[in-house]
């Protein structure tokens, strides 16, 4: 009994799953599950627009065993929120000049987006996204990221990195008499 | 190479997950830095060791050349340069400006400031050819003349790399005045910077081409130009005018050349220079009937995250005359396949003519930030500009004393693009002058600028980090610092920075007819202890031999310095530094060598005499 339940649960939601085919499943590396819908996850992402072509998705979950599970919500979280950003019509020429438009600056919504992160959200972010090949989402996480770092000087950027300093104290002064033109400020 | 981990701040007891945890892949990192202004990677340079490898490293300079500018930070700069002169047809100036031209697709051209930058040389025996301006990553080229006709040793290629201020003056292979640099570029490994040069010896006729001669030169070796063979097919080439200008890509230079022994029939072929093994061979041109590699032009065009190269070009004999674009999609595979035909551009409601574009002195392809590509054709009336987006020419206003357009493209990923020797520049007698940036434009805020002034180049990144570029210029002349006289320094009001002082004036005597002159009299000694001498007081390293000999220097007249000491004052300091500062990028870029670059620029007038260092 107990097997013949679990066979009809499957069954039901791939039905589930082959009925509604505009969403895809995607699983993080701690096993949770997230839908995303499908023309997002393919307009945003070229690896997710690549493994629907190649029918590579799985309906109960497709493994991104790279991603933990709070990246793949932001990423979901982006997904959507890209998709209800922009008017379906000008998605097509905006996809198509995608490559070749220049870097624009992050959008309000795409700056609120980030600006919530965590400093260790964001990079898990930059990681998935570039897993992913988001190619919008990496230039607005990178760009929140490096208006992060501007400005400030090879400690600070260690302190906020939380980086050790492996150079020995002659081998830091080599570096900075090498690039004495960009200490001009300490 | 390790993939560098941001280290996190985590709670005590996930620490060990932590370790494990996810780290930024270099790509990632690269893609961040990629981001951020030139100056900033160089400083982050100094964070860890895996950031100064990943800085340093290939997939930053990719990412890098593919970078699409932003609004704040340009890395791609459609340049005007123009000449202080008054009559620009003279061809010879003291000093050159460049601008970065924020015509119509920078975003906020009426809030930008200008970042011009200038250079000029302050020898007396050199000026600065405004002929033929050429850019190779990120170094400007140009030939310096000599002022008198029967002085050949001032002949000469000046390189400038205006990110750093790195200079260079080298001297042009024998026979001097004959030739052209036709290429150039960092080694891809080394850093050190090259030149390639070729010469056709004498009698371009028409029909005796004579045979076609390419030296090729690491910048700073004295070993001089070195001959590399062309193809045994290939004795002969037309480079010439503008069209001589090699595009790089992946590390090779590229010529459109006329294919050997295609007759009369002329058809186009890629010369390629790989700079890695220093040889030259063919790649596949566009197969196009009519395309005339004596016309056309060979440049690189962005494309999404990559570079491709591209081909424009006017067929002949076909009505109406239009532009035609070509791109090489895969750099790698079959050429003869790869090119594409990517536009065709008509020239209707242009001053554009055949003639025209056959004469003009620039043809270029940027990408804008907000017009997308466009095509800029500088003729004798004036720049058109094609945007690809809006398929519509306009006309380009610019000043009337606009000399030529530039594509300038900064490389940051190399900011040790290297002239090793040939930046010491006070070995070389009559090869080099110092360095001086003679920016006349740029007045300073209290309106003092009725002197010459030399200055830091306000480039780029000043203005990116904290607001508004900072005013670094409106210094006087290097030689006041050989003679330092309170009269001379600018207000102190310049700049705010305090507590930064790593130096020490140690002043020899005082000589004031000196301080107020406008300039150094080339005929002064300027070797004597008139001269002031700039130490370093912080525990950095000196550099060897120099330091040493200045360090006895600085000992033998540490007695009769402190007593003129009165004139060094916080603000002198602070003023000498920036200008210390501003003669070590001018000078070198080389590790160490920053002494060399303290040598007032007028030392080397002195025959005999290699500036107060004597030879270092």
């Amino acid at each position: 009994m107990e097997v013949d339940k679990g066979k009809g649960e499957a069954e039901e939601t791939r039905k589930v799953a082959e009925a509604d085919r505009d969403t895809v499943t995607l699983k993080s590396s701690d096993g949770k599950l997230f839908e995303v819908s499908k023309e997002a996850a393919a307009r945003l992402s070229t690896v997710l627009a690549g493994m629907i072509a190649g029918g590579s998705i799985d309906d109960n979950g497709t493994d991104l065993k790279q991603i933990g599970s709070e990246a793949l919500e932001n990423v979901v979280d982006y997904c959507n929120k890209h998709a209800n950003s922009i008017p379906s019509a000008a998605l097509i020429s905006s996809s198509i000049s995608f490559n070749t438009a220049p870097f624009k600056e992050p959008e309000e919504w795409e700056r609120k987006f980030v600006d919530r992160l965590s400093h260790d959200a964001l990079f898990d972010l930059v990681e998935a996204a570039n897993f992913l090949g988001m190619e919008r989402l990496l230039d607005v996480t990178c760009h929140k990221i490096s208006e992060m770092m501007k400005g400030k000087s090879p400690d600070q950027i260690r302190e906020v990195f939380n980086i050790k300093n492996d150079y020995t104290k002659e081998e830091l002064e080599e570096i900075r008499q090498e690039l004495a033109w960009a200490f001009y400020d300490d | 190479m390790r993939a560098p981990s941001f280290g996190r701040k985590v709670p005590y007891v996930m620490a060990a997950q932590a370790q494990q945890g996810p780290s930024l892949t270099d790509d990632a990192v690269a893609e961040i830095l990629a981001r951020l202004p030139a100056i900033c990677i160089a400083r982050f340079r100094a964070v860890c060791k895996a950031w100064n490898a990943l800085a340093s490293h290939p997939s930053v300079d990719r990412v890098l050349a593919a970078r699409r500018p932003t609004e704040r930070d340009t890395t791609l700069w459609p340049c005007l340069w123009w000449v202080d002169d008054d009559d620009p047809r003279r061809h010879r100036v003291d000093a050159a400006r460049i601008d970065r031209f924020r015509g119509r697709w920078h975003p906020d051209v009426h809030r930008t400031p200008p970042s011009p930058l200038a250079i000029s040389l302050d020898g007396n025996d050199m000026a600065i050819s405004t002929e033929a301006f050429r850019s190779w990553d990120g170094v400007l080229c140009t030939r310096v003349l000599p002022r008198r006709p029967d002085d050949s040793s001032a002949n000469g290629y000046m390189l400038w790399n205006p990110l750093t201020n790195a200079y260079a003056v080298v001297a042009a292979p024998a026979p001097a005045g004959h030739g052209w640099i036709v290429g150039g570029y960092a080694h891809p490994v080394t850093g050190r910077f090259h030149l390639l040069h070729a010469t056709d010896v004498a009698v371009p006729s028409d029909n005796l081409a004579a045979r076609t001669t390419v030296r090729i030169l690491r910048v700073g070796d004295v070993t001089g130009w070195r001959e590399v063979s062309l193809p045994p097919s290939l004795s002969t080439m037309t480079m010439s005018g503008e069209k001589d200008r090699s595009v790089s890509l992946h590390g090779n230079l590229h010529w459109l050349v006329e294919q050997p022994g295609s007759g009369k029939k002329a058809a186009a072929v890629v010369l390629v220079f790989d700079t890695a093994k220093e040889q030259f061979r063919f790649m596949a041109a566009p197969e196009r009937p009519g395309l005339d590699p004596t016309t056309a032009r060979l440049r690189v065009v962005p494309r999404g995250n990559k570079q491709q190269l591209c081909v424009l070009a006017l067929i002949k004999q076909q009505l109406p005359v239009a532009l035609e674009v070509w791109v090489l999609d895969d750099y790698s595979s079959d050429h003869r396949r790869s090119w594409r035909l990517r536009e065709t551009i008509g020239l209707d409601g242009t001053r554009l003519s055949r003639a025209r574009f056959v004469a003009a002195a620039a043809v270029e392809v940027v990408e804008g930030v907000n017009e997308g590509e466009e095509v800029f054709v500088h003729h004798e009336d004036g720049i058109e500009a094609y945007s690809v987006r809006s398929k519509v020419w306009r006309r380009v206003s610019v000043g009337r004393r606009c000399a030529a357009l530039l594509m300038y493209r900064e490389s940051a990923i190399q900011p040790e693009i290297s002239f090793c020797k040939a930046l010491r520049g006070f070995h070389r007698g009559t090869a080099s002058h110092g360095s001086i940036w003679h920016s006349p434009s740029t007045a300073r805020p209290d309106g003092h600028s009725a002197m010459p002034c030399l200055g830091l180049n306000p480039g780029p990144w000043h203005g990116t980090d904290n607001g508004p570029a900072r005013c670094w210029h409106g210094y006087g002349p290097i030689v006041a610092l050989a003679a330092l006289s309170p009269a001379w320094l600018p207000a102190p009001s310049l700049h705010s920075v305090t507590g930064r002082c790593p130096l020490t004036l140690v002043a020899g005597r005082q000589v004031p007819q000196v301080a107020t002159a406008p300039s150094l009299p080339p005929s002064a000694d300027v070797s004597q202890p008139a001269g002031a001498i700039v130490h370093r007081q912080e525990g950095r390293r000196p550099p060897p031999g120099v330091a040493r000999r200045a360090a006895r220097r600085v000992a033998a007249r540490r007695g009769a310095a402190a007593e003129s000491r009165q004139d060094g004052s916080v603000w002198d300091l602070m003023d000498l530094e920036l200008k210390m500062k501003c003669l070590v990028l001018g000078t070198t870029a080389l590790r160490g060598t920053a002494w060399l670059a303290l040598v007032p620029h007028s030392a080397s007038a002195v025959p005999g005499r290699h500036g107060p260092f004597g030879h270092v």
